[in-house]
Formats: C-alpha cells, sequence, structure tokens
C-alpha cells in the first residue's frame, strides 16, 4: 500500500510536467467554475448585507398631493407593515445643480456613516462620500426654500454612503437640468411642510430574507397587494376632502354673491318705487290742471255766451230803434242834426210848437235810448276784453303748470330709464356670476386626483441595475464554467489515459506479482487525488476570490457599494472536491479495467501499434500522388488517432468558441450605443415642455434658437407600459407633428430586411425587442396602458430595429383615431455645441421647459453600464486563451511522447528538425484550424445565447459578430497554439536519437 | 587510407555521480564496399560505436574518418547533413512509420537525399515488389526489415548501419534478411557494417572487430567469408 503510494509520487516526480498540467486543467476548470459561479451570489450577499445594514425600505409612498397623518395612520393599519416612516425630501440647487436633501431617520434607509459623525445641530448634515469633504458648507440657493426648510445651508459632519443610492447616475430631480448630482442628510425638524413628501414602508420579515430572492419578492408582494388595495381609497378619500373643501368655498362664494345681487336688486325696486309715486303724483297734477283748464274754456264759454246775448239784445234793441228813427225817415247819424233842427225849430215855433216838441221829445228819447245801448254794448265789450284777458292769464296760469308737470315726468321717465339700465346691468352681473360659479364648480371636475406612487425597492435605478449585472454574471457563468469543465474532464481523461497506457509494463508486472486489480488501480487513483486535490485547492483558493473580486471590482466602477464580502464555503468547496475527485477516480478506473481486462503476458509486452490505414482520399489516386509524404502521412494520421485529434479540435474549438464569443459579446455590447444613439435615434436634445401645445410658437422657437437649438420638430412622447412574460415593460410612444421630420430624427429600419419603413396611416410602428418580447409581428395587435391604466390596442404595422428601451412610433393620423388628442409634449432637436448645463440652465429658467434630455448622457450611462460587460469579456477571452494553451500543451506533449520513437528515427534518418516538427505540427495545425473553424461555428451559437441571456428586457444586444471579431478569435488561438508549438519545440529537440534503438517497451 | 578510420575513440557516459566509460580508447578501420561485422556481448561498447560512425552521438576524444572526412569534428547541424546523404541506418526494431506503405517509408527517405535509387527498384531488389502499397502491420517481421534495408540502401548511402538487424527475427527470416545484406555489399558494393552480439554472424563478414569493455580486441579479415546458407545458428 505504501509502496503504491509511493510509486504515485514516483510518476508524478518522472513525468512532473504532465502532473502539473493536470493540476492546472483541473485548477483551471473548477477555480473558473467556482469563481463565475459564486461571483453572483457572493455580489447579492454583500449588496444584501448592505441593504440590511441601512434598513432600506421596501416601499416608498408619495403622492401628487403629499401625504397626511391620515395617510399615514391609514398605512401603519396595514396588516403585512412592520414599520411606517413619514419622511421629507426636497430636491434644492446647490453650486448651480440638483442636490436633494432627506429627513434623516434612524429606522430606515440608515445612510452608513463612512467618516465622521452624525448631525447634531440643526445645520449639519451628512453628504456623500467622495463628493464633499467633513466641513464643507452647503449652500441651498433655491428662492422660496422658507416654506419648506428652516435651514438654507448645512454644514458637513459626517460622510456616508447609502443603498438608496447605489448607482452613480442618481436619477432625476425637479429642478435644474433635472439630473440630480448629490444628496444631503438633515435632521428632521428642519422641515417645515404642511404635509408630508414621502412615507417609507418596510414589510413584515422582509429584511430576513436575502434581497431580490423570491421569498423577499413574496414577502413584499403581500404588503404591495394591501398597498394597492389602499391606495385607491386614499386617493379617493383625499380627493373627496378637497372636493370638499372646494365646494364649500364655492358654495360660500355663491351666497356672497347672490347675496350682493339680491340688494342690489332691492335698491332698484326702491328707487322704481318713489318714480312711480312720483309719476303717480304728477299725473294727479295734470289731471287738476286738465280740469282746470277744462273749466276755463266753460267759464270762456259761458261768458262769451253772455256776451254775446248781451250783444244780441242790445243789437235787437239798436234795430227796433234804429227801425223807429227809420220811420221817421232819420238814420242813425243824422239823428242829432234833426233833434238840434228841431231843438232850433221849437225855440223860434211858433205854430205846432207842440207837435214839434213832440216830435223833439220823441227823438230825444230815442237818441238817449241809442246813447244807452252804444253804452252796454261799450260794456260788454269791454267785458269781453276782460273775459279774454282774464282766461289767456288762467290759461297761461295752467300752461305754466302743465310745464312742471312736464319736466317731472321727463325727470321720472329718466330715472325710469336709469332703473331698466341697472336692471339689465344687474341681470347681466347675476348671468356672469352664474357663469361664473358654474365655471367654477365645472373646475371641480377638474381637480386632478391625487395619486399615489407605489414606490418599491426597484424603482430604485441601483437596486435593479446591480441585479442585473449580478444576473448577468450568473448567466454567463452557467455557460463558460461548462466549457471549462468539459475540457477539463476530457483532457484528464487523454492524460490520465496515455500515463496509463504508458505503464503498461508496470501493470502487467505488478499483476504478475500477484498485485489485485484493486491495489494496482488504488496507485492511479491516488495519483488521480493528488493532483485533483493540488488542483481543486489551488483552482478554489484563487477562482473563490479572485473571480468574483475581479467581476465586483469592475461593477464597483459604476456603483457606489461596500466591499465584496466572500464567505468561506466549506460545503461547495467539497461539493467541488468530491465531484471533481470521484470524476477522476472514475476516469482512473476505467482506463486501468480497460488495461487490466488483458492478461499479464501481454501487458507485459508492448502494446500492438495502432494499424497503418488508407484513407478514403487514397481513392483519389489524382488528389493523393500530388500529395507529399508529410502530408499523406498526416492525413493518414488524422484518421488514424481519432481520439487525438477528436481532443485536438474539442479543446481548440472550445477555445475559439470563447474568444469568438467574447469578442462576439463585445461587438454586441459596444455597438448597440453608438447603433442606437448615432444611427438609429439621431437627434441631439429631447426638451420637454411644461404645457402641451398644438404648434411651437414663435416665442418657443426663438427660445430654442436662442439656446443652439435647431431644427426643432414637436413631438409627443407618452410612456406606456406593457406585459410580457408575466412583467410590465415601458415603452415611449413617439408621434411626429410633421410627418417628414420624423427620417431626420429616427431611422425606422425593418428589423429583417433592413429597408426603411416609412409610418403608415393605420397602424404604428413597434421596435424589434418589443416584438419579440410580445411574441407579435406585422400584422398583429398590441395592447398597452397608459398611466391611468387605460387599455388600448395598437395595430402593429411595423417592426423596426432598434437596441435600448422599446418603443412605438405613429403617425398623428393614428394617433388621434386611438387616443383622440393631436397635443404635444416635447421638442426634439439637434445642437449646435456642447453647453449641456449652460443650455438646461437657460430653457429651464423660462419656465416653458420641463426637462431636458440629452443623447449625449444615455450614450454615457449606456456606456457606463457595458464597460462592466466588458471587462468580463476580457476575463473570458483571457480564460479562453490559457484554456487553449494548457490543451494545446498537454496534446503535444502526449503527441510528442506517443511519437518518441518516430522522431528518433526521423533523426536517424536525417531529418532536420524543422523538417521534423512542421511534420509533427501539421497535424496539429490542420485540427487547430479544423478546430477554428468548427470553434467559430460554436462561437456563434455560444454567442447567441450568451448574449440573449446576458440581455435584459430593456437592451437588445446586436446579435451579429464583426469580421473583426471572428478574425481575432482565429488568430488568438493561432497565436495560443503557436505560443505551445514553441514550448514544445524545444521538446522535439531534445528527443535523443538513441530512443530508436530502444526496444519497444522501454 | 583506409574508407573508414577510428582512432583512439573515448566515450564517458554520466549518469548521475557514475561515470561509464562505453569506449576506452577504441579504433578501427573498414575499407569501402566491405561488409563488416563488429562482434560483441552487450556493453561491450559496439552500439556506442554505432553511434558515433551514424552521427548520432560524439566520442570524447578521437578521430572518426569516413571517406576522408572527421566526423567527430563536424558541428550538429553538419551532423544532420552527414546522417542524411552518408548514412543508412537499419534497426533492430525496423522503425518504420507505421502509417506509411513499404513504398512510402522508402520513398520518405530517398526524399530527402541528393542522389537517391529508386524506391520501387530498392524494394524489388529486396524482394518486396510485391508487397509495396503494404503497411508495415500487414507484413511479417522479416519484411519489415527487408522494408528497412531497402529504405536504407535508397539513400545511397557511403555507409550501412546495420543495429542486430536479425535480433527480433527467428532465424530463418534473420538469414533473409542477412543474405540481403551480404547481397548489397557484394552486388552493390555498399560498405556495410553489422553489430551484432552473435559471433556466427561474423562468418560472412569481410572484417571482424571484436569488442570487450569499451575496447578493440580482435580486428581481422576474414579471407574466405561464408555464404549466409553455410552459417548456422
Amino acid at each position: 500500500m505504501y509502496l503504491l503510494f509511493k510509486s504515485s509520487l514516483f510518476k508524478i516526480k518522472k513525468a512532473i510536467g504532465r502532473f502539473l498540467s493536470v493540476v492546472l486543467i483541473v485548477a483551471l476548470g473548477t477555480g473558473f467554475f467556482a469563481g463565475l459561479r459564486e461571483a453572483s451570489p457572493d455580489m447579492v450577499k454583500t449588496i444584501d448585507n448592505y441593504y440590511d445594514n441601512s434598513n432600506l425600505m421596501d416601499f416608498k409612498i408619495t403622492s401628487t398631493m403629499g401625504l397626511n397623518d391620515d395617510d399615514i395612520n391609514s398605512l401603519k393599519k396595514l396588516k403585512n407593515v412592520d414599520k411606517v416612516i413619514p419622511s421629507y425630501s426636497l430636491d434644492v440647487m446647490s453650486s448651480g445643480k440638483a442636490i436633494r436633501v432627506h429627513a434623516l431617520e434612524n429606522k430606515v434607509n440608515k445612510p452608513i456613516l463612512k467618516s465622521g459623525r452624525m448631525p447634531k445641530e440643526k445645520n449639519e448634515c451628512l453628504a456623500e462620500d467622495g463628493k464633499y469633504k467633513i466641513g464643507d458648507k452647503i449652500n441651498f440657493e433655491n428662492g422660496n426654500l422658507d416654506d419648506y426648510l428652516k435651514i438654507d445651508s448645512c454644514k458637513v459632519s459626517g460622510l456616508i454612503t447609502t443603498p438608496l443610492y447605489l448607482s452613480l447616475d442618481k436619477g432625476i430631480a425637479n429642478i435644474g437640468n433635472g439630473k440630480l448630482d448629490s444628496f444631503v442628510y438633515v435632521l428632521k425638524d428642519n422641515f417645515k411642510m404642511e404635509y408630508y413628501t414621502e412615507a417609507y414602508l418596510i414589510a413584515s420579515g422582509s429584511k430576513e430574507e436575502e434581497a431580490y430572492s423570491q421569498k423577499y419578492n413574496e414577502k413584499v408582494e403581500k404588503l404591495d397587494k394591501e398597498l394597492e388595495k389602499l391606495k385607491p381609497i386614499r386617493e379617493t378619500k383625499r380627493y373627496e376632502e378637497i372636493m370638499q373643501e372646494a365646494m364649500e368655498e364655492i358654495n360660500k362664494a355663491e351666497a356672497e354673491v347672490n347675496n350682493e345681487i339680491a340688494n342690489a336688486r332691492t335698491e332698484l325696486e326702491n328707487g322704481k318705487n318713489t318714480l312711480d309715486d312720483n309719476y303717480n303724483a304728477l299725473m294727479e297734477s295734470k289731471n287738476k290742471l286738465d280740469k282746470a283748464l277744462e273749466d276755463i274754456r266753460l267759464q270762456e264759454q259761458d261768458g262769451l255766451n253772455k256776451i254775446n246775448a248781451g250783444r244780441k239784445q242790445i243789437a235787437e234793441s239798436k234795430t227796433q230803434i234804429i227801425n223807429n228813427l227809420n220811420n221817421y225817415g232819420i238814420s242813425e247819424d243824422n239823428l242829432q242834426s234833426k233833434i238840434n233842427e228841431l231843438y232850433s225849430q221849437i225855440n223860434s215855433c211858433t205854430e205846432n210848437c207842440e207837435t214839434l216838441n213832440a216830435q223833439y221829445q220823441a227823438l230825444a228819447k230815442m237818441r238817449d235810448a241809442l246813447r244807452e245801448i252804444n253804452n252796454k254794448e261799450d260794456e260788454i265789450n269791454k267785458n269781453e276784453s276782460n273775459l279774454k284777458q282774464e282766461i289767456t292769464k288762467a290759461r297761461n296760469e295752467v300752461n305754466k303748470n302743465y310745464q312742471t308737470v312736464n319736466d317731472g315726468f321727463a325727470e321720472v321717465q329718466k330715472g325710469y330709464d336709469d332703473y331698466n339700465k341697472g336692471t339689465a346691468e344687474l341681470n347681466k352681473r347675476t348671468e356672469e356670476a352664474n357663469q361664473k360659479i358654474a365655471d367654477e364648480r365645472a373646475k371641480l371636475d377638474d381637480i386632478e386626483k391625487p395619486v399615489w406612487y407605489l414606490l418599491d425597492r426597484t424603482s430604485n435605478n441601483g437596486y435593479t441595475n446591480f441585479y442585473d449585472d449580478a444576473s448577468k454574471v450568473e448567466a454567463i457563468s452557467n455557460v463558460f464554467p461548462v466549457f471549462f469543465i468539459l475540457v477539463a474532464a476530457l483532457i484528464c481523461l487523454n492524460t490520465l489515459g496515455r500515463l496509463i497506457e504508458e505503464e503498461r509494463s508496470e501493470i502487467g508486472i505488478l499483476t504478475s506479482l500477484g498485485y489485485s486489480n484493486f491495489k494496482i488501480t488504488l496507485g492511479y487513483v491516488f495519483y488521480c487525488l493528488i493532483a485533483t486535490f493540488i488542483g481543486v485547492s489551488v483552482g478554489l483558493s484563487i477562482g473563490y476570490y479572485l473571480i468574483p473580486s475581479v467581476i465586483y471590482g469592475i461593477y464597483d466602477s459604476n456603483y457606489v457599494v461596500p466591499d465584496l464580502i466572500m464567505g468561506a464555503k466549506p460545503v461547495s468547496y467539497t461539493v467541488i472536491l468530491v465531484c471533481t475527485s470521484l470524476l477522476m477516480i472514475g476516469v482512473a478506473v476505467y482506463v486501468c479495467l480497460k488495461e487490466l481486462k488483458e492478461k499479464p503476458a501481454i501487458l507485459l509486452r508492448p502494446k500492438a501499434p495502432k494499424k497503418g490505414k488508407k484513407v478514403l482520399l487514397e481513392r483519389w489516386k489524382f488528389v493523393w500522388n500530388r500529395l507529399s509524404f508529410t502530408w499523406k502521412i498526416t492525413i493518414r494520421n488524422i484518421f488514424r488517432y481519432k481520439k487525438r485529434v477528436f481532443m485536438t479540435i474539442i479543446g481548440v474549438a472550445g477555445c475559439t468558441a470563447l474568444l469568438l464569443t467574447g469578442f462576439g459579446l463585445r461587438d454586441g455590447i459596444n455597438s448597440i450605443g453608438n447603433l442606437q444613439y448615432g444611427r438609429i435615434l439621431k437627434y441631439d436634445v429631447l426638451v420637454s415642455l411644461s404645457k402641451s401645445v398644438k404648434n411651437l410658437d414663435n416665442d418657443m422657437n426663438n427660445t430654442l434658437k436662442d439656446n443652439d437649438i435647431v431644427s426643432p420638430t414637436l413631438v409627443n412622447q407618452e410612456a406606456f407600459t406593457f406585459s410580457a412574460n408575466g412583467k410590465n415593460n415601458d415603452v415611449y410612444m413617439l408621434t411626429f407633428k410633421n410627418k417628414d421630420k420624423i427620417n431626420k430624427y429616427i431611422s425606422l429600419i425593418d428589423y429583417k430586411t433592413g429597408k426603411r419603413l416609412t409610418l403608415p396611416k393605420y397602424g404604428a410602428i413597434i421596435t424589434e425587442k418589443m416584438a419579440s418580447l410580445l411574441n407579435v409581428s406585422k400584422g398583429d395587435s398590441i395592447k398597452i396602458r397608459d398611466t391611468d391604466n387605460n387599455l388600448h390596442v395598437i395595430y402593429v404595422a411595423g417592426i423596426c430595429e432598434n437596441y435600448a428601451m422599446h418603443y412605438i412610433y405613429m403617425s398623428n393620423n393614428y394617433r388621434e383615431k386611438v387616443f383622440d388628442k393631436d397635443d404635444y409634449n416635447m421638442v426634439m432637436g439637434n445642437l449646435q455645441n456642447d453647453n449641456y448645463d449652460k443650455i438646461s440652465t437657460n430653457l429651464l429658467k423660462t419656465n416653458k421647459v420641463n426637462a431636458i434630455n440629452y443623447t449625449h448622457d444615455n450614450i454615457e450611462t449606456y456606456e457606463s453600464i457595458l464597460d462592466g460587460l466588458n471587462s468580463i469579456v476580457y476575463l473570458i477571452i483571457g480564460a479562453a486563451i490559457l484554456l487553449a494553451i494548457v490543451v494545446l500543451y498537454n496534446l503535444l506533449i502526449i503527441n510528442m511522447n506517443e511519437r518518441k520513437r518516430e522522431i528518433a528515427t526521423f533523426k536517424v534518418l536525417g531529418f532536420k528538425n524543422k523538417e521534423i516538427s512542421s511534420y509533427i505540427y501539421r497535424e496539429t495545425i490542420i485540427l487547430t484550424f479544423i478546430g477554428i473553424l468548427v470553434g467559430l461555428v460554436l462561437g456563434v451559437m455560444l454567442d447567441q445565447y450568451v448574449i440573449t441571456t446576458a440581455e435584459t428586457d430593456e437592451i437588445m444586444f446586436l446579435h451579429t459578430i464583426s469580421i473583426w471579431s471572428f478574425g481575432l478569435a482565429t488568430l488568438l488561438t493561432i497565436v495560443a497554439s503557436i505560443i505551445v508549438e514553441l514550448f514544445t519545440y524545444n521538446y522535439l529537440r531534445k528527443v535523443d536519437m538513441i530512443e530508436s534503438l530502444k526496444a519497444l517497451d522501454q | 587510407m583506409a574508407y573508414i578510420s577510428l582512432k583512439g575513440i573515448n566515450k564517458i557516459y554520466k549518469m548521475g555521480d557514475v561515470e561509464i566509460h562505453a569506449l576506452r580508447n577504441a579504433g578501427f578501420t573498414i575499407e569501402k564496399g566491405e561488409l563488416a561485422v563488429i562482434l560483441g556481448p552487450s556493453g561491450a561498447g559496439k552500439t556506442t560505436v554505432l553511434n558515433i560512425l551514424g552521427g548520432m552521438d560524439s566520442s570524447n576524444s578521437g578521430s572518426v574518418m569516413v571517406d576522408g572526412r572527421d566526423i567527430a569534428k563536424l558541428s550538429k547541424k553538419e551532423l544532420v547533413l552527414y546522417r542524411r546523404y552518408d548514412i543508412g541506418f537499419v534497426f533492430q526494431f525496423y522503425n518504420l512509420v507505421q502509417n506509411l506503405t513499404a513504398l512510402e517509408n522508402v520513398e520518405l527517405a530517398s526524399q530527402i537525399c541528393k542522389k537517391p535509387l529508386d524506391p520501387a527498384e530498392c524494394l524489388k531488389r529486396v524482394g518486396l515488389e510485391d508487397r509495396m502499397n503494404n503497411f508495415p502491420a500487414q507484413l511479417s517481421g522479416g519484411e519489415q526489415q527487408r522494408v528497412a534495408i531497402a529504405r536504407a540502401i535508397a539513400k545511397n548511402p557511403k555507409l550501412l548501419l546495420c543495429d542486430e538487424p536479425t535480433g527480433a527475427l527467428d532465424s530463418k527470416t534473420g538469414r533473409i534478411v542477412l543474405e540481403l545484406l551480404q547481397e548489397m555489399s557484394r552486388k552493390y558494393k555498399m560498405t556495410t557494417i553489422i553489430i551484432t552480439h552473435n559471433s556466427q554472424i561474423a562468418e560472412i563478414a569481410d572484417r571482424v572487430i571484436e569488442m570487450k569493455n569499451g575496447q578493440v580486441v580482435k580486428e581481422y579479415v576474414n579471407d574466405k567469408p561464408k555464404d549466409v546458407k553455410e552459417i548456422e545458428w
């Protein structure tokens, strides 16, 4: 037993190179396997520990209207919640950059102190490690901070890291250029806001589970379900509260307005009443005047009648007298003269005096009567004139009063006009007021319902990206180590097989001496175990620590994360050791038993050399006869030593395939940044407007022009989600106002044919990865959900090439048809210079712009993500070359060992070393080339697999491998093969010619 | 001057701390066209002599004149050419390339020479014209050795060196091989040296060199070399 062990050691010593190559291949296989397999769990474990130390929240709840105590209390009542911590945060500007001020919480999202101490004073704060120094003063520069914060600057008392900000990219801010630059933590008292800005939740039992694990997700899912239920309730409740408040206000305003109007109306009516009274009074006066007038007229009539009667009487009397006179033959006019004549006659009268006297008497009487009548007439005329005068006077009086009354009427009329005007105005005002109130009421409908955002950890970019990266490592680690293990196992099989074959005679001697098969086999098992133990130990010690560290180191540059925790893994260590040992023992036993089947006598004789055989090619004399010997031998050898050929091809193919996969991954990864943001999306900037518009007005045009944004075009970009494979994915829907502009900014290229696509009137063009996630093709329909959870059905009119994120492109006609909207919320443009910060600041100042997104930033983000993957690619490439070297070295050395005699013979025959090596290597070279060809084919398949696995739902890597990568993979394999040939050439040179003289079994 | 002349050859092998004096002041001469046999028990140093003569090994001291050239003074590269153009070698275990047919094995040697003989003709000389396209594994041991001889003579060498050419053969086939070698020497005037521990074979030689303990103990010309048929072993 001891001797067998000793003989194992001797075997090792005898061919230390072979032993070392077995050890190396075991180390390489297990180390790479274990290391890559362990990298991802180590990363997750480290990060989980970080989360636990900081009590990272499971949910962050924010609301568009803040959270009040009722909200918090209802959250606390949830069954699956462990802790609810209401808190504050606020984005402020500091030195021209946006930073977020957090309230320092003890129970959740506790920052990890790197140096310094926690803040004690009001104006002390914790700041980001690496960005600030202890003692720095950070000023908060926005204008109206007083409403929210009690301080306007803080002094750094400690430096921290926090799992809230794992990525270097800290996310978006709602001020400045929209990019969050850093963060600080201040004491909670410093906030003075009416509402909490956010609430952090910790789900019951979540801390005990490893982040990202199924169990963790289950625990969080329970709370999520409760939250989803609570969300609409609280939203509605809050909405109702707000509505109630607003409604009350409107009602109050309405009452006030109504009151006012009523007062005005009363006043108006009062005025009218007065007017009516006045009118009536005036009417009465007028009537009185009318009656007075009538009286006057009657009086006049009466007077005139009387006068006329008098006149008539007078006239009659006069006529009688005149008639009497006439009888005397006297007229009125000569009456007096008659009288006078008579009077004179009387005086002279002698005769008839009496008659004359009588006559005279009569005539005098008549003259007096006439005289009386004339007096009476004069009186009547006087009376008439008096009457007329009197009447006129009375009339004048009345008319004068009429004037007054009429003036009164005019005044009243004016009053009435005023009244009517006043009424009309009041009516108008009432109508207006009513309208206004109606409007206000209508506006109530516009009051947006507060929206709760339930943000779980995945809303933290760093949280998700880190896991995605870890998963990518895992995906890659699922493929590559298998290759290594496979090749390692084959190499070990080959090496051990050769070792045992070489020691046929020793086995024969041992058998003939009576050693049992078991014991002989045990000798080789020892050999294997020693090799395995050393190999596994070396491999695992290096692999377990080196590979996770290297990979983590790569990611370390993209994340702010603690040092990697590499736990001792006795279990997996043992498992790998046992499995590898069993495998190796299996190989040893298998080969031994194969040899031991033969009788000792046969074993003592050299193994009959393999027969030479004609190969198929020899039938074609035409070709065969033209070949030189070395070629003929090479070709025959290739067909003769099938195992060796197989091994070489496998080894080389494995190497080439790995290299090609490595380079292919690099191609697929590296090119997408340029493809996506250079060839497909050709715009420089996307400016998000504060208000959706239908047209780009001159004002905005000028603003853009002033900031060196050229060829601006209106677009509408909206976020939707679609569900694929049980996961929700974001998709952006993009519509151009001007359909022709789309070609300037976006290349819509058919993903299969590479032909340019045009936007159809009906239907949309969706991106490749989305189509593949949804498993749809042209002519199918897809369902997307808007942010309000409404489902929309979109007809797929085409599928276009795209590498990052998902997009739906549609014409404005189709958008109108589906969404009934024709406004646009963004401006797409190109830049004339790259003063990104300046442009952002200027644009944001105008208040017309919400956010500015530069393609440049997107490229940078992608590049930093992809850098990490690149380093893994280099690791793979390095390992592949190492693998190739070990495999080829091993095979070549075995090959030369087997052919020592042949080589020696050639030397004796006078062949030069060069001729011999070209003869020996030709085979290897041919096999290497076959291996490379096979490897390239395998590599393409492996690359496809790995690249598909490494892809996230949002990123599609390029699935084509560049010609350079094919060339480089081939070249590196050849270089590896040349390196090995240089190593082995020395060995060949040293082969002693004396070997040719030896008996076959020596 | 003899065609081949060795003088004062010493060869010391170092095996760890032990020095083995393989040749001690050994020397002999062979004339052109002779069939010489170097005879001696194992350990006598005859293989070492052969190695030195064949340009496969060098002596520590002494001169090895072959056709007027001291090969002891040749560089490694010159030795390769010497082996290539001047030496034909027949091994005890034939050392045929298993993957080449008989003809191809001969051609393998002839193709690197300046004035080779026709490979088919050589095979005809060793009586294998019917087996030309057979692989070594399809031939008997004697036949394989004849292919090896054909391969050696096809190079048209100055010297044919045979290391125990019958060592692995039964007497019947060994006889055929020896007959062939004798014929080569006699008919084609090929200077041939056979190394053997079998004294019977010495009887067919033109010249016999007997060795013991690294020294030449006896060197004589056999006036009446026997035919192979006449000897017995």
